[in-house]
């Protein structure tokens, strides 16, 4: 016993801040089992699918927006694009020459063509090809002439998400 | 000093410090729209639909328009998006025109905006 200050026990606003420390603690453990948890890291997932494809989608989009000229669908809709770009030294690549992307068997390609062929390209950026796999009803839709819109709807991998769909409008920088 | 003592200005002070020391980085998070766990995909599907925005303002010819109002965007419904652009001469350079696009989206007291601006010649070279 102290006789000095006279106190005994501990008091009310001890009691206050230990449970309040207790409830911190508690709700901080938790906290942490959530983040732990197979809920979050599907949603991980999936969030980094989604932000994957659209990292994708602005590699397509500036690619088709500094095209130097855009051929393919000229007007209306169809299911694949075709454009002309400029080489490295900024001449514009002869006609015969064309990149673009298709839609097809479910995924999204890169692929370039000339008067003989079309083939798959290697790699697009840090993409390599098919761009996308599990899409549906990808269609590049030619709005106004300085305008294309791509939209499709895809599945992600785990079957998690299904028919998500993206939409991207480019200005066709060059028109 | 006694027990009951209420509490000084100096110590409810280090209170708010402590305090603010905590919740800081919190609020700094919340100002940039990046709490990473709550609501990403909603904010990701915010920022591509202002692109979209952008873009489609940027192929259509110039029309000035300032203070026009938001307008639900389309495909974003569930998420309650609402957008616009501002197309508006800008104020320092009289050759150039500045195309502010904004969305908006949540409930008041959290609402959150992303905006995106972008400066173009008056006549398309």
């Amino acid at each position: 016993m102290n006789i000095k200050t006279g106190r005994k026990g501990i008091t009310l606003w001890e009691i206050a801040l230990f449970t309040v420390f207790l409830a911190v603690a508690g709700g901080a453990s938790v906290f942490f089992f959530f983040l732990n948890s197979d809920d979050m890291k599907r949603a991980q997932q999936k969030f980094a699918w989604v932000q994957n494809i659209n990292d994708m989608l602005d590699e397509v989009s500036n690619e088709i927006a500094n095209s130097v000229q855009f051929e393919h669908p000229f007007n209306g809709s169809s299911r694949e694009c075709f454009f002309r770009t400029a080489g490295d030294t900024g001449a514009l690549v002869p006609s015969v020459f064309e990149e673009g992307f298709v839609f097809a068997d479910g995924s999204l390609t890169y692929v370039t063509r000339n008067a003989a062929a079309t083939t798959g390209m290697k790699r697009l950026g840090r993409f390599t090809n098919p761009l996308v796999t599990n899409c549906r009803d990808g269609k590049f839709t030619r709005v106004s002439p300085g305008r294309l819109e791509i939209s499709f709807k895809a599945d992600s991998p785990d079957g998690s998400v299904t028919s998500r769909e993206f939409t991207r409008v480019i200005q066709l920088r060059n028109q | 000093m006694s027990d009951s003592a209420p509490r000084s200005m100096f110590e409810k002070l280090l209170y708010v410090g402590i305090a603010t020391f905590f919740l800081w980085p919190f609020v700094q998070l919340w100002s940039i729209k990046a709490i990473p766990v709550f609501e990403s995909d909603a904010h990701l599907r915010a920022s591509v639909a202002l692109e979209n925005l952008m873009e489609g303002a940027l192929s259509r010819p110039f029309e000035r328009s300032y203070n026009s109002p938001f307008e639900p965007v389309p495909g974003c419904e569930d998420l309650g998006l609402v957008g616009r652009v501002e197309i508006l001469p800008h104020p320092e350079f009289p050759a150039n025109v500045l195309v502010r696009a904004q969305v908006r989206w949540g409930m008041f007291p959290l609402t959150k905006n992303l905006s995106l601006e972008y400066l173009r010649a008056r006549t398309r070279p």
